[in-house]
C-alpha cells in the first residue's frame, strides 16, 4: 500500500472540495442574480 | 456411458485450456442480464453491457490474429476443444490476439474513446431536467457540492492501491453520473496500458447507480435520528420566469468554462438540452432529445462498454477492488451529504432559523432522479405528511451538475 500517494492526494480532496463548493457558489450567486434581474424586468412569461 | 465420459473429458479440457475465465465471463453477462430484466435495475444499460460482455467473451466470433513468426495466424475458434484451429492457443489468449469484435472495435473507437457517445447521452438528460425546484431554491445548491466528498475521498483510498490517474478514475464512480465516469476514466486511461481498468469502471458506476435504493437509505438512517427524519420543511412556489429558465443554462455553461475548463463539454452539452428544453420553441427536437436521441445513445454505450470487458482484462483482483472502492465512493456520498446538512442545521438552530431535513443532503449525490425521490420515500415513511419531493429534487439536480464540476476538476489535476 502506497502511504506516500495517500498522504499527497489528500491536498485535492482539500482543493477538490473547496473548487467544487467555490464554482457551485458562484452559480448560486448568478441564480439569485438572473432571478433577481427577470424579476425586475416584468415576469410576464411566468410558467409556474 | 463413453460418449457421456468423452464429453466430460471435452468440458475438462475446455477448462484446462485456460477457459474457464470466459466461462466466468458468460456468467458475469449472465447476471447482468438477469438484474437488468428480473430486478429491473438499470435495464437501458445492464442489459446492453451484460449481452456485450458475453459476445466479447465468445471468441467463436472472431479469427486468430496471434502472429506466427510475422504471419497472422486466422485460425477459426474450435469450440469442443477450447483452442484455435492452428496455433492452439486458449479462449482468452485467443481473444487477446484477435484485436476484439470488430463492429465493437469500431463503435468503441467512434463514441467511447473520442467521449461522443457520453456526451451526447448529455443532451438527452438535459432536455429531461427540470431545474425549476433548484431557481425555485437556489441555496439548495449547496447540498449537491457537498455530496461529491465521496469522490476526493475515494481519490485517496484507491490511491493507496493504484496509481494517481487509476485511483482518479476510480473515484469519478462516487459522481453516480454514468457519463461523467465515461468521460473521465477515458480521458485519464484512453489508450494507456491501464485502460483495462475502464470496464470495471463503467460497471462499478452503472451497477451502485441501480444500487442507489439499497445503498442510500441504511447509511441515512444511520446517521440521522427518527425526529431529525421528520423535520418538515415548507415550500413556496416562487414564480420562475421562462427568461430565468432560458438563462440559467447559457450562464452555467460560461461560468463553467471560465472556471472549470475541463467541464466545458459536459456542462456545455448537458446545458444545450436543457436549452432545447425550456427555450418553449423547440418542442420537437426536446421530445427527440429525451426519448429517441438518450435511447439511441443508450444502446450503443451499452454494448460498446462491454469493448473493455474481456476475461484478460476483467478478472482479476483489481477489479474487485475497483468495485469495493466504487461502494465506498456512493456511501460517503451519502454520508457527505447528509453530515453537512446536519452541519447547516446546527448553524440555523443558533441563528433561529428554520431547520432542513437533514436526508435531503443524501439526494446531492446525482444519480438524478432516483436519489430525490428514495429521500422523499424515506420522509413519507416516518411521516405519512411530510413532502420533502421538492427540496430532494432541487438538491439532486444540483448533484448532476456539482458531480460534473468535480469531474472536470480530477481532470484538471490529474488530466
Amino acid at each position: 500500500m502506497n502511504f506516500d500517494a495517500f498522504v499527497n492526494n489528500l491536498q485535492y480532496m482539500l482543493a477538490g472540495m473547496l473548487g467544487v463548493f467555490m464554482i457551485v457558489g458562484i452559480i448560486m450567486g448568478a441564480t439569485y442574480l438572473i432571478s433577481h434581474f427577470t424579476a425586475r424586468l416584468g415576469g410576464k412569461n411566468t410558467d409556474e | 456411458m463413453d460418449k457421456l465420459l468423452s464429453l466430460f473429458d471435452t468440458i475438462l479440457a475446455f477448462g484446462e485450456n485456460g477457459n474457464w475465465k470466459m466461462i466466468i465471463m458468460w456468467a458475469i453477462g449472465g447476471l447482468l442480464i438477469y438484474l437488468a430484466i428480473k430486478k429491473q435495475m438499470e435495464p437501458t444499460l445492464l442489459l446492453p453491457i451484460g449481452f456485450g460482455c458475453i459476445i466479447m467473451n465468445f471468441p467463436g466470433l472472431l479469427t486468430c490474429a496471434h502472429e506466427i513468426e510475422g504471419e497472422i495466424c486466422g485460425g477459426a475458434w474450435k469450440i469442443m476443444e477450447g483452442c484455435c484451429s492452428v496455433c492452439g492457443i486458449s479462449g482468452a489468449e485467443f481473444i487477446k490476439y484477435s484485436g476484439a469484435a470488430e463492429p465493437l472495435h469500431t463503435l468503441y473507437n467512434a463514441g467511447i474513446a473520442n467521449e461522443l457517445f457520453p456526451l451526447l447521452l448529455f443532451i438527452g438528460i438535459g432536455a429531461m431536467i427540470d431545474f425549476g425546484p433548484l431557481l425555485n431554491n437556489p441555496k439548495l445548491m449547496i447540498f449537491g457540492a457537498a455530496a461529491q466528498f465521496g469522490i476526493f475521498f475515494t481519490l485517496c483510498m484507491a490511491s493507496l492501491f493504484f496509481t494517481d490517474d487509476v485511483a482518479a478514475s476510480i473515484s469519478i464512480i462516487g459522481a453516480a453520473d454514468g457519463p461523467t465516469s465515461i468521460v473521465v476514466a477515458n480521458a485519464l486511461l484512453g489508450g494507456t496500458p491501464e485502460a483495462s481498468y475502464i470496464g470495471a469502471i463503467t460497471v462499478a458506476a452503472y451497477s451502485y447507480m441501480a444500487l442507489v435504493p439499497i445503498i442510500q437509505p441504511p447509511v441515512i438512517k444511520l446517521l440521522t435520528t427518527k425526529k431529525e427524519r421528520m423535520i418538515r420543511m415548507e415550500y413556496t412556489q416562487k414564480t420562475v420566469s421562462k427568461t430565468t429558465k432560458i438563462l440559467f443554462p447559457i450562464i452555467i455553461t460560461i461560468i463553467a468554462c471560465i472556471f472549470a475548463p475541463g467541464a466545458g463539454s459536459l456542462i456545455g452539452f448537458l446545458m444545450f438540452g436543457n436549452l432545447i428544453r425550456e427555450c418553449g420553441v423547440l418542442e420537437a427536437l426536446s421530445e427527440t432529445a429525451q426519448k429517441v436521441l438518450a435511447n439511441l445513445i443508450t444502446i450503443f454505450l451499452g454494448i460498446t462498454i462491454a469493448f473493455n470487458m474481456t476475461a484478460e482484462q476483467f478478472l482479476s483482483g483489481s477489479t474487485l477492488l475497483i468495485l469495493a472502492l466504487g461502494l465506498i465512493a456512493f456511501i460517503v456520498d451519502t454520508a457527505g451529504g447528509v453530515l453537512f446538512a446536519k452541519l447547516y442545521n446546527l448553524i440555523m438552530k443558533l441563528l433561529h432559523q428554520p431547520l432542513i431535513n437533514p436526508m435531503i443532503g443524501a439526494a446531492g449525490i446525482s444519480a438524478f432522479p432516483m436519489s430525490g425521490r428514495i429521500v422523499h420515500k424515506m420522509a413519507l415513511k416516518e411521516d405519512p405528511n411530510n413532502f420533502v419531493l421538492m427540496h430532494s429534487i432541487g438538491v439532486n439536480v444540483s448533484g448532476q451538475i456539482a458531480s460534473v464540476i468535480a469531474g472536470a476538476l480530477i481532470l484538471n489535476f490529474f488530466g
